[in-house]
């Protein structure tokens, strides 16, 4: 049973009572929540996800509006873990983003079975190509363009690196746009069944795309590291594929990862090994996400 | 190269010059001489012009010393 199949009703009592349980990738998460823009934006943006398993979720978490004298002015939106806030509230009307930030602390501050890195990732043929970058790189921007023309999407943010093995274990998610981003997306891929815009939030204006339902439905097959490539947005630059030596592209590994010193050698180990296995690569590109799309079909294809 | 120091759990990424000396160091667990580490040295790299490779290989030799990946020792 997937979240599609509950009806606007069902959905809402889930959140209201003991929690909607989502499996999502790997973990479940329950989740209770009062705001409508919660609501909507799981309807939307987890509609291909299953739902999880009644008596246990890895991660119980809410947003719900803060007891405190701000609801009756300027209404608030409380993120919780397991009852704790870890962060100060948001204004109500970033309720949808603020559960999906949330979720990436508890992954980060808590899934050390992977190493966490900041990177979106996308698959060819079970071969997987790791897009390390800081915010502002174009990273979302080329992940939704690639997802759109069809490489399965394993993660818009976060990709786990599964410590034992090395694989990439998908965790497909709703894709974060940003800014400038929204509508660079939305000429792209007209049809793109995008969320709401939300305002003047700490990136900005931001609003997320749903992740394609077969990527959702292929999460637990895992991929097997292929491709590091760093992405660079720099306005009007010709898409432009350059080979990065091993160790820089360590190091982007490295200096993205969230959880990197817990893991200490077994870490540092795990990353050369992702590393000895890929083909690493500086991609710099100007938005013409035509010519980006066509650069890496032409890597994959050339496997 | 990149290296992970076991003793601080620090990961470090050397230059070019920095790559060179330790892989020397690397060949010689029971130490090597400042002068014959700047002939093998000498041997692989080119510096570019005003450099004097003696005054690099020192100034590296320093800065891996501060990091704990190497210690010098007198003869």
């Amino acid at each position: 049973m997937i979240i599609a199949d509950l009806s606007a009703d069902e959905l809402r009592r889930e959140l209201d009572g003991a929690g909607l349980r989502i499996r999502v990738g790997p973990i479940v998460v329950a989740v209770r929540s009062s705001f409508s823009a919660v609501a909507d934006g799981l309807a939307l943006h987890y509609a291909a996800h299953a739902i999880g398993p009644p008596d246990f979720a890895d991660f119980h978490v809410s947003v719900e509006p803060p007891l405190s004298p701000r609801r009756w002015f300027a209404p608030q939106a409380l993120f919780r873990f397991d009852g704790g806030p870890p962060f100060t509230p948001l204004p109500a009307a970033q309720a949808f983003p603020l559960f999906e930030w949330g979720l990436n602390w508890c992954i980060c501050a808590h899934c050390h079975q992977y190493v966490v890195v900041h990177a979106a990732v996308l698959a060819r043929k079970g071969r997987a190509m790791i897009l390390p970058a800081p915010p502002g790189s174009g990273k979302s921007t080329l992940c939704a363009a690639l997802a759109a023309r069809g490489w399965r999407l394993l993660s818009d943010e976060l990709t786990l690196i599964d410590i034992e093995t090395g694989v990439i274990v998908p965790i497909p998610r709703p894709i974060s746009l940003k800014n400038a981003s929204i509508a660079t997306i939305a000429r792209f891929w007209p049809e793109a069944p995008m969320g709401a815009i939300v305002p003047d939030t700490l990136k900005g204006s931001v609003a997320h795309l749903q992740p394609p339902a077969q990527s959702v439905r292929s999460s637990a097959d895992m991929a097997v590291p292929a491709w590091i490539v760093v992405p660079r947005y720099r306005p009007a630059a010709a898409a432009e594929l350059v080979p990065l030596g091993r160790s820089a592209a360590f190091m982007q590994l490295a200096d993205n990862a969230f959880n990197y010193s817990t893991h200490g050698r077994r870490g540092f180990e795990r990353l050369v090994d992702v590393v000895d296995r890929s083909q690493c690569f500086g991609f710099t590109y100007g938005g013409a996400l035509e010519d980006a799309v066509l650069t890496f079909d032409r890597l994959a294809d050339a496997v | 190269m990149v290296l992970y120091n076991e003793a601080t759990g620090s990961t470090h990424h050397l230059t070019s010059l920095g790559t060179y000396v330790m892989l020397a160091l690397l060949q010689h667990p029971a130490g090597i001489d400042f002068a014959a580490l700047v002939r093998t040295i000498d041997a692989c790299v080119e510096l570019a012009e005003g450099l004097v490779l003696q005054d690099e290989v020192e100034r590296v030799l320093a800065g891996l010393a501060e990091l704990r990946l190497v210690a010098r020792v007198a003869a």
